[in-house]
């Protein structure tokens, strides 16, 4: 009784906010967890004109069909090695950018920059990919550069080490300054007098990046890993897709341009077993991740 | 300030490494723009395509001669403003109550929100639910499945929690409520952040096209991308390959087309977006809110 | 999160999961379609005086078409019809459709590009059962003219032993396409004539490559490139061989998978060697989905030969934008002549055609409760497979409003239907009156409907350089009419692709062809190839009860 009339005390008291996120529950119940209840397609033999919860189910059939095909396997590796790859080199990129963006004093110049880098987001990679595909190819700028320093040709898109070299390069170019905005806003609120103070106390402008501005940065660059640990099994669907080519299938076909071939099959099952191996493994990397973070931080970073 | 010799290295290093990133960056859209005013011939030449060598205006009148795209602008507008309007407001309103450490299973409801960034329903149960919910054909079934999602949230959420809540308190202390206490003192303070949420959201909405193609069928409300898109699909070479051999279809080349296209999707935004980056200049300087 | 909300939180997750693992299922042996209710075709009687209401999803060409145009209002005094046209573009095609028939909004009538998908639409039960008989009874003369340019499109509404629809046929896809080749380059390197057989293509392509044919002094110039779809890659050389490398084929009166047959190994041998000689341009292999570059290399003066150039709208220098224009643009002395399809060792010209299975025409299973539209709809096929002028209106609307012909031209649009996007806003299309995109009548026309309306001069480039007789096809058709092809097809194609690039371009030796096989056969092969023989058998059978004579088929 005393332990129930103490909860009821707490809500009472904190009504106001219960108030407001409780609509954004409600959003996210209806939006977000009803559709959920779709998943079980993954379990069932999905007939659609008899509906999700009619059909019959035929339990872990659909993931043995996914892992006894040559190439979910294959796909799962591929995924997972060009994430890794992202996540190592393209993770870096955009603190780095903002950085050496927040380095310029110079007001016209350091806004040029940043609404220059930012303009490839604006292009979809159908426009990207035929723009690289001119760039790259046998008689292409790249390769006229290669000649003139006197080497042969290379075949940045139909080498297995090169693409995946070019697909990493070419998602952080297309991306990274994206990625900056996120960091120049959380540098936007470092307050001018700890680098006054700092200054005074004869730090120089690399002491101060590394005293002050780095350590601001921790608890974004915290959370955004996490985060994007949840989507280690996305390895860039749109970039791939339109960038890939038969020579480099072998470690360019990722669990998504599997999963696209099953939907467009109308084979919905296999489609929505895939997307939950997948969203399955990034809940355990995202939980674990947190996990991790709060417990060597002792409870201050961590995304809940 | 004095700067050490080192220190001034860098900063010219710095200087002409960054002018070289944002030249680079540039390059597509001077790509694009000039393919988008070549004639075909000039855009089937091997070249940098810096420049167009022959102007052909060819492109742009085919795709804005197209009866369909004004009518898409006005709907893509709508989106974009309705969307962006409602998903600042509601992740605020979402964003503050999780970022006060009193709020009562604050854990549960964080996590709640972010496991929906990672499990999502699939196709099927999502267009089925927008169909129920009578959504179909309506600016609607574009707006609120996209509305709150988890990613504006955390990133909202952490920046109110840098506002001190010391702010709040004083507020709360003199009988402010707790939506009068995020308007009046949270808002003003977070436009950097609400602005950088905006920006997102608004270019989410612009360029979005999928949805559309899905729960719009009715062409009076169909957005500018999906017009767009039948504009390139229709003058692919995949169209040629299928036997849909046609005495039109050779008049015009699918890159310029498409390039045409593109300059006039994104060409609003890339107008916008100075005046958007504005607040993030000024949320630099309305920097230290920390005491 | 504390141990209590972890509690809850799984406690609403297993009431969840209670709920959905005791909702009853319906039992559906798995494989068969989902069950709808059977007609009774001998008591059906369709009274023409009665309007019916048909809602009709027509095939994606017509994106942005409109409700009640001249054509459709046409169709419907006639026929006594109330349309419902529903129009979607090809994006939506794919991926909107099976949404709609999921939310169960089902048309009466249903378009289907490819069988893979009719078959999909069936086992998820949303299409009705149509016998032969009735089909046989009320649209004769449909049938007649179907049998004769698109049999196997019966196989395409085939599905365990039952007919799922009404097949249709695209009469313009008999013809096989020519190359082009730059008749300045070839004189220049000394040769007068355009390559008829492989081997004297290989010269050709030889000479352009060492023999400088742009005469510009650098060695900057390949022979060939090839195009990138499945259907078109190196199809020009597999078929000297009497191969299609991604398409079933007959030998003996068995199907086999072109791409795996010991010729696909000479075929590639060939090539090979050309690529180690540099006669083919090494971006072939990276072009991937951002598009087919070889009309631009050709049109650049890169290459000097491209396949599948070659129809006749290609050469029309009258058309600022024919690939003959663009390419005098960018080379003022180039010469282009087309080339016939090459001749075999065997002496016989080969080139990859579809052939003329085009698409299915289904009905919805609730039709089963108004099964008069069926016989209207049949009704209608057949009068527009008897009545020219109706079919030509059909496809193009009125002449003198719409549309107007010359000799020259042929038939044309009438401004402002002329304009684009106005054509297929008011259903009206010229394009070639032979193929299967009409909105409302799906169905082809016969050749001899349509004769009289190509532009001068196309029927005779027809008759000389793309022979219906060269046409090489797929032997059932088209290769995802099999059971197991949503399954295994398209990640086999894929593996093929890859390693016959990889061989051509020497990254792996000739000799892994045979290991390629092995793993092919594994890989789902075996199935497919036994399932496409099952489906070869059922076509004769098939054949047998619409009426086609065994005699006259390639393998009966």
């Amino acid at each position: 009784m005393a332990a129930e009339a103490s909860w009821t005390r707490t809500y009472r008291r904190h009504r106001g906010l219960l108030l407001l996120i409780g609509p954004c529950l409600a959003y996210f119940l209806v939006f977000h967890y009803l559709p959920m209840v779709g998943l079980i397609i993954a379990f069932k033999d999905f007939v659609m004109s008899h509906g999700v919860l009619a059909s019959p189910w035929n339990g872990l059939d659909n993931f043995v069909r996914l892992f006894a095909s040559e190439d979910f396997p294959r796909a799962l590796r591929n995924t997972v090695l060009i994430s890794l790859l992202r996540l190592s080199f393209g993770f870096v990129a955009p603190i780095v950018l903002a950085l050496m963006l927040n380095e310029l004093r110079i007001g016209w110049f350091k806004r040029g920059v940043q609404t220059l880098t930012y303009l490839p987001y604006f292009f979809s990679w159908v426009i990207l990919g035929g723009i690289f595909l001119m760039l790259l190819s046998g008689d292409g700028p790249a390769n006229n550069i290669v000649r003139a320093a006197g080497a042969n040709p290379i075949s940045f898109l139909g080498d297995d080490l090169w693409f995946i070299a070019v697909l990493i390069a070419a998602g952080i170019w297309q991306s990274a300054g994206y990625g900056a905005v996120i960091y120049l806003a959380a540098l936007a609120g470092i307050d001018p007098n700890l680098y006054e103070a700092a200054s005074i106390d004869g730090a120089g402008r690399w002491q101060q990046t590394l005293r002050i501005t780095l350590p601001s940065l921790v608890p974004t660059i915290i959370v955004l890993f996490i985060l994007s640990l949840g989507q280690v099994l996305n390895a860039g669907f749109d970039q791939i897709y339109n960038m890939y080519n038969p020579i480099v299938y072998d470690v360019a076909d990722i669990i998504d341009t599997y999963v696209l071939r099953r939907l467009i099959a109308m084979d919905y099952a296999l489609a929505t077993a895939g997307g939950l191996f997948k969203s399955a493994v990034g809940l355990v990397l995202v939980v674990g991740a947190n996990w991790m973070a709060r417990r060597f931080s002792d409870d201050e970073y961590g995304i809940w | 300030m004095k700067l050490t010799r080192g220190e001034r290295v860098f900063s010219v290093f710095n200087l002409v490494i960054l002018s070289g990133v944002a030249l680079v960056a540039l390059y597509p859209f001077v790509y694009t723009v000039s393919i988008s005013l070549s004639t075909a011939a000039e855009a089937n030449r091997d070249s940098l395509h810096l420049y167009p060598r022959d102007v052909s205006l060819a492109a742009y009148r085919l795709v804005l001669s197209n009866p369909d795209i004004l009518n898409g602008f006005a709907n893509t507008i709508l989106r974009t403003v309705l969307g962006t309007v409602l998903t600042v407001i509601t992740t605020a309103l979402a964003a503050y109550p999780l970022a006060r450490r009193e709020l009562p299973h604050r854990g549960l409801a964080t996590f709640l929100i972010l496991f929906t960034m990672i499990f999502n329903g699939g196709i099927v149960p999502t267009y089925l639910l927008v169909r129920e919910l009578g959504l179909l054909n309506s600016v609607w079934s574009l707006v609120l499945p996209a509305m709150l999602t988890a990613f504006n949230i955390i990133i909202v959420k952490n920046f109110f929690q840098t506002i001190p809540e010391s702010l709040g308190e004083a507020a709360r202390v003199e009988g402010a409520g707790e939506l009068s206490i995020l308007l009046r003192i949270y808002l003003p303070l977070s436009k950097p952040v609400l602005a950088t949420i905006s920006l997102w959201t608004a270019v989410m909405h612009w360029n979005q096209w999928f949805d559309a193609m899905i729960y719009i069928t009715d062409d009076r409300k169909q957005v500018l991308q999906n017009f767009l898109q039948r504009i390139v699909i229709e003058n692919s070479t995949i169209m040629l390959d299928l036997g849909m051999t046609d005495l039109n279809v050779t008049q015009y080349t699918p890159e310029t087309i498409k390039a045409a296209t593109v300059v006039v999707t994104i060409f609003p935004i890339i107008c916008l977006y100075p005046f958007v980056q504005k607040y993030f200049v000024k949320g630099i300087l309305l920097g230290g809110v920390k005491e | 999160m504390s141990a209590k909300e972890i509690i809850g939180l799984i406690g609403a997750v297993v009431i969840v999961l209670a709920f959905v693992l005791f909702y009853p299922t319906r039992p559906h042996e798995k494989g068969n379609p989902a069950q709808a209710d059977a007609v009774d075709w001998s008591a059906v009687e369709d009274d023409r005086s009665e309007q019916l209401t048909i809602r009709w999803l027509g095939p994606p060409v017509y994106a942005n078409g409109q409700e009640n145009t001249w054509v459709q209002g046409l169709l419907e005094e006639r026929f006594n019809i109330r349309f419902e046209p529903v129009f979607l573009d090809w994006t939506a095609n794919s991926r909107l459709k099976p949404l709609m028939f999921s939310a169960g909004d089902v048309p009466d009538v249903s378009w289907d590009g490819d069988p893979l998908y009719v078959r999909r639409n069936i086992h998820h039960g949303f299409v009705m059962e149509l016998p032969y008989e009735v089909i046989l009874e009320h649209a004769p003369t449909y049938v007649k003219y179907l049998n004769q340019y698109g049999r196997e499109t019966w196989l395409f509404a085939f599905y365990r032993g039952k007919n799922y629809g009404i097949p249709t046929f695209a009469a313009a896809d008999i013809y096989p396409t020519a190359g082009l080749w730059r008749m300045d380059w070839l004189r220049r390197v000394g040769l007068s004539k355009v390559p008829e057989t492989l081997d004297e293509m290989g010269e050709a392509l030889r000479r352009f490559r060492h023999g400088d044919p742009d005469g510009n002094g650098i060695k900057d110039t390949y022979g060939m490139y090839p195009r990138t779809h499945w259907s078109l890659a190196y199809a020009d050389v597999f078929a000297t061989f009497g191969l299609l490398p991604q398409d079933f084929v007959l030998r003996q009166g068995k199907v086999v998978w072109g791409g795996v047959q010991p010729d696909a190994k000479e075929a590639l041998r060939r090539l090979r060697r050309w690529y180690a000689e540099e006669l083919i341009d090494p971006d072939f292999a990276i072009a991937g989905r951002s598009g087919d570059q070889s009309s631009k290399k050709f049109q650049n003066g890169k290459i000097g030969y491209l396949y599948k150039g070659g129809s006749w709208l290609d050469l029309e220098l009258k058309n600022p934008n024919s690939t003959y224009s663009v390419l005098r643009q960018l080379n003022p002395q180039a010469e282009l002549a087309p080339s016939r399809v090459l001749a075999g060792f065997d002496g016989q010209r080969r080139d990859r055609v579809w052939g003329g299975p085009a698409h299915v025409m289904w009905f919805g299973t609730q039709v089963a409760q108004t099964p008069q539209k069926v016989l209207r709809v049949l009704h209608m096929f057949e009068t527009l497979a008897t009545d020219q002028e109706l079919f030509v209106q059909s496809r193009m609307g009125q002449r003198g409003r719409h549309w107007d012909m010359s000799a020259e031209r042929g038939a044309y649009l009438l401004p402002p239907y002329d304009r684009r996007g106005a054509d297929t806003r008011h259903l009206v299309h010229v394009g070639l009156l032979e193929n299967a995109y009409g909105f409302f009548s799906a169905c082809a026309a016969p050749l001899q409907f349509t004769r009289g309306y190509l532009p001068e001069g196309m029927a005779e480039f027809r008759d000389e350089y793309s022979h219906p007789s060269w046409g090489l096809k797929n032997a059932i058709g088209k290769s995802d009419v099999v059971d197991s092809a949503g399954r295994y097809l398209e990640d086999l194609r894929h593996y093929q692709a890859t390693v016959f690039t990889e061989i051509i371009r020497g990254d792996r030796p000739l000799d892994d062809f045979e290991p390629f096989v092995a793993t092919w056969r594994q890989r789902g092969g075996d199935i497919l190839v036994a399932e496409a023989n099952e489906m070869l058998w059922q076509m004769y059978e098939i054949y047998d009860e619409v009426g086609i004579d065994r005699e006259g088929t390639d393998g009966g």
